[in-house]
């Protein structure tokens, strides 16, 4: 039955993951490019000065930051959009599967994909970074990411949450929320600013909980 | 063996302060397709979604296949066929993609069933659902409801949008399937003469109450129309539970619907010392007594 | 059961949201400005001036005894802040006390600095590059590699983004030989050409020992400067000055703030208690400036609800201390209802220019607005689990907003 959700979900996403993995590439080309212009306009000492003072590296990686917000906001409106438009979701909760269980495995199995673009922006950065850049720098460069990968996880689970919320004012409510958690995650203007991430993950990790709430909301024909 | 598929006591439902069922009563027992008649508007649906556990009723409870509607097991709708109205079907995938991902979910799947109603849809296999005309979509709801093997099949509205064609042939489909397996039907439709056939047992929902709970041969036999001239009538007849089931007026002529007989009808008239020399009856076709009992409006 | 755990993160979430935006908001709508006055210390009349922005336009200038003054004349109280102005103005006198009043003379025997807790505590890369001490040049120029210091130091070559072996080893062992103790605790130094000379970096080393290394015609200076380790030194900031007074100064764990000299690295301590521990020098909360003109040091420690000065004379003994109060953030009417509205708040911004999430609670003052929101959940909705009471006992006004807004579903 699992199988059969992934065989689903893939049938809604296979388009955007395909075009997602295209723009994470484009997205690397793009740093690539702009790393080594940078390089090559300033002479590799004024580079690296520049990358250190003045956080040139997160301008040129700009994309990374961006790519992971869109990809979660994408996925999420393309797997539950077409579930709730005419209340098709009804049909997926009268299959002989546990609400519960199908929720969390559909989102679950969305979230694999955006992870599985996040891993690949990932490693794909670390060694764009690495070839040009020392181990400080590069370390820097990483960790800073994570924030912005956690922002575009936690904006897949929190539209996934409204869009499966049949109620509008309720949307409405949990869209202000979203909006002020969301940007919790962008607020660093220079590198490794975040002291402490455990917390910003906690709250990530909680988010796919807040489904559980919506679709019993829905099953329960709440208006 | 359980003796009702369906259980329904008192069901009574609000949606806000309107009322939409008053206390509803409904038995279905195993083997029969039984059919919920009404306009639409008057509580089909609603029932269906309480049926399936999508809305909760106000009061009163619902068993299907013994377990408690608001919580059915997995286990339990595996043996339910659900036909959603519109014939909602996950339009994002083609006639091949939604039969294998069904196929999953059921271990009596029975592809056959399927692929036939498919093959005579001369449609190909990658044709996508979003793609159909809403007659073509009804044949693979139905395919795979079929393909399920499901004890109890809910319908909810299947004539909805479908070219009188389809609905015969949707109708064809479903007694045949039907009688040769043994299932239990449950289905609503606002139009009565598809399901003459297939129906044996009715209930015909008006506003806020259960109009009759009988089988249609019953209603045909039992139902009548009478008419006569009195321009006084507008004045002293009005509709009541008992002899009056509905009433029309056009200029002196007047109409009544009763389950009553023309002698007990004339009594009634002789009591109220209303004139009626001409009175007769009327024959109705089913639909007629539909509309007789349900109302024009 | 996992249904009401849902209901329960989505309020949490709410209620995180609403800690972290709606007490800044409130502040925001409702937080007047205080206009704080702005200290100084006049030499010409050996007492501290002020003055105060009223609105409209309009500043007060006086001095702590009640005196006003009108621009001009507090202008020609403070010479060695308004040398310029005085001089465009004709109205800066030859001498004071003794002391030379020209342009040059000011402006060569002056110097500022301010340490802010993000001064401190800060994001940074730790990449450094060292100065040609001695160059053959009249300026300073830019190195041609950067190095790291951790465990071992590493000079890097940019254009081959690897170790160059030759010169990494020579600063090690200039390190070693001096007794530095990897691994490096503190660098300071600053990484520019814009500067008169270079004094290289001073380093903390494992022991608490701090090392002066520049590097002197190519090869690598390493001095242990003998300041005590006991000092517990927090953070070092090198300036090079023309005056070469101090190579720089430090904090220390224990809010101390010392000059490093010229005089052989001895160190000299700058004032930061007081008689009243309220206005004493806290690095993470107040900021010290410190000012030294031809005539006396100034020191400002500034917190809130406070500016306290210190006039020392240049041999650093006490000439005279004034503080200046004014309603503090947290006694303001605004803030003080605040803290009864809402149990706690949360931030995100510190001030260290990092983000990191804190809490901030209001103690006892909290138990009016729970009161409240526990009695207005009372009166709206009757009929609610109890851990929506307890939500909002312990959460307040943000538990009602969640608790209200996500109605139980059964």
């Amino acid at each position: 039955m699992l199988k059969a959700i992934l065989y689903k979900e893939w049938i809604k996403l296979r388009w955007a993951v395909i075009v997602i993995a295209g723009l994470s590439l484009l997205t690397l080309a793009y740093s690539i490019g702009m790393i080594n212009y940078y390089i090559e306009f300033q002479g590799a000492l004024n580079n690296w000065l520049y990358v250190i003072s003045k956080s040139l590296l997160l301008r040129n990686i700009v994309f990374v930051k961006y790519l992971p917000l869109i990809t979660g906001l994408t996925f999420a409106l393309l797997q539950f959009v077409p579930e709730m438009s005419r209340n098709r979701m009804r049909l997926s909760y009268h299959l002989p599967i546990s609400e519960k269980k199908l929720l969390l495995s559909s989102v679950g199995i969305g979230y694999a994909f955006l992870l599985a673009e996040i891993v690949f922006l990932f490693f794909g950065l670390w060694l764009v970074v690495a070839i040009n850049y020392p181990a400080e720098i590069v370390q820097k460069a990483l960790v800073s990411m994570v924030p912005w990968f956690l922002g575009g996880s936690a904006i897949y689970f929190l539209t996934s949450f409204i869009i499966l919320e049949p109620s509008w004012i309720y949307r409405i409510i949990y869209g202000i929320v979203s909006a002020g958690l969301v940007s919790l995650y962008f607020q660093a203007s220079t590198y490794d600013q975040y002291q402490s991430l455990w917390a910003f993950i906690l709250i990530v990790a909680l988010m796919p909980l807040t489904i559980l709430f919506a679709g019993h909301r829905f099953r329960r024909g709440t208006k | 063996m359980m003796e009702h598929v369906i259980e329904c006591q008192n069901l009574t439902h609000y949606y806000g302060d309107k009322l939409v069922l008053n206390n509803l009563d409904l038995k279905v027992e195993r083997g029969r397709i039984f059919g919920i008649l009404g306009k639409n508007g008057m509580g089909k649906t609603t029932t269906i979604n309480i049926l399936m556990g999508f809305l909760r009723p106000t009061s009163g409870k619902c068993l299907v296949l013994g377990e408690e509607s608001h919580k059915l097991s997995p286990e339990t709708r595996q043996k339910i066929g659900l036909l959603h109205e519109g014939h909602l079907a996950y339009d994002f995938m083609t006639i091949r993609q939604v039969e294998k991902f069904y196929s999953a979910f059921f271990p009596n799947w029975k592809p056959d069933y399927y692929w036939d109603l498919i093959g005579k849809l001369g449609l190909s296999d990658n044709h996508k659902i979003k793609n159909m005309s809403c007659g073509q979509r009804s044949q693979v709801v139905l395919g795979l409801i079929f393909a399920q093997d499901p004890e109890l099949l809910i319908l909810d509205d299947y004539s909805m949008g479908l070219d009188p064609g389809y609905r015969a042939l949707f109708i064809d489909y479903l007694q045949e399937y039907v009688r040769e397996k043994n299932k239990t039907v449950f289905l609503t439709s606002h139009i009565i003469q598809d399901v003459e056939k297939v129906v044996d047992d009715t209930i015909i929902m008006g506003h806020q109450k259960l109009l009759l709970n009988m089988p249609l041969a019953t209603l045909k036999k039992n139902f009548h129309r009478y008419e006569f001239r009195n321009a006084e009538a507008v004045r002293y007849l009005k509709i009541d539970d008992d002899f009056i089931t509905n009433l029309e007026f056009v200029s002196n002529k007047v109409t009544i619907y009763s389950f009553k007989s023309l002698r007990e009808i004339s009594a009634f008239l002789d009591a109220l010392k209303l004139t009626h020399d001409d009175i007769r009856e009327i024959p109705m076709s089913l639909e007629e007594a539909f509309i007789g009992l349900t109302g024009k409006y | 059961m996992l249904n009401k755990i849902s209901r329960y993160v989505i309020i949490l979430l709410i209620i995180f949201v609403a800690a972290l935006y709606l007490p800044d908001f409130y502040s925001m709508l409702f937080d007047k400005k205080v206009n704080t006055p702005r200290m100084d210390y006049s030499a010409v009349i050996d007492d501290f001036v002020y003055t105060l922005y009223q609105g409209m336009g309009q500043i007060e200038y006086r001095d702590i005894k009640g005196n006003e003054y009108s621009e001009r004349e507090y202008f020609a109280l403070l010479p060695f802040m308004y040398y310029a102005t005085l001089e465009k103005w004709q109205q800066l006198p030859p001498t004071l006390k003794g002391v030379e009043l020209s342009s040059k003379n000011i402006r060569e025997n002056t110097q500022v600095f301010r340490i802010q807790a993000k001064d401190i505590d800060f994001p940074f890369v730790p990449l450094y590059l060292m100065f040609e001490a001695e160059p053959d040049y009249a300026q300073l120029m830019i190195p041609e590699d950067l190095f790291r210091l951790g465990n071992k130091i590493e000079f890097i070559d940019p254009n081959t983004n690897s170790v160059i072996p030759e010169k990494s080893e020579r600063f090690q062992r200039a390190l070693q030989d001096a007794g530095f103790r990897f691994p490096a605790k503190i660098i300071a130094g600053n990484p520019t050409n814009r500067k008169p000379f270079d004094e290289g970096y001073f380093i903390g080393d494992a022991n608490g020992n701090v090392f002066h290394l520049k590097m002197i015609h190519d090869q690598p200076v390493c001095i242990k400067t003998g300041i005590d380790p006991a000092l517990d030194i927090r953070q070092i900031f090198v300036s090079e000055n023309l005056r070469r007074e101090f190579y720089g100064w430090f904090v220390t764990n224990d809010n101390r703030v010392f000059l490093i000299t010229y005089d052989d690295y001895k160190v000299r301590e700058l004032p930061t208690a007081g008689k009243d521990e309220k206005y004493d020098y806290n690095a993470d909360k107040t900021v010290y400036r410190f000012y030294t003109y031809p005539i006396n040091k100034h020191i400002f420690i500034s917190g809130d609800g406070f500016v306290r000065m210190i006039v020392i004379d240049n041999d650093f003994q006490a000439v005279a201390e004034h503080v200046e109060t004014w309603t503090p953030y947290d006694k303001r009417s605004a803030s003080v209802i605040k803290q009864f509205l809402f149990p706690f708040e949360l931030a995100t911004s510190t001030p260290t220019n990092f983000v990191k999430l804190q809490l901030h609670h209001f103690g006892w003052k909290a138990f009016a607005g729970i009161t409240a929101s526990l009695l207005a959940l009372f009166l709206f909705s009757r009929k609610r689990p109890w851990t929506d009471y307890v939500l909002v006992l312990l959460t307040g006004v943000f538990g009602l907003i969640g608790v209200l807004l996500i109605k139980p579903e059964d």
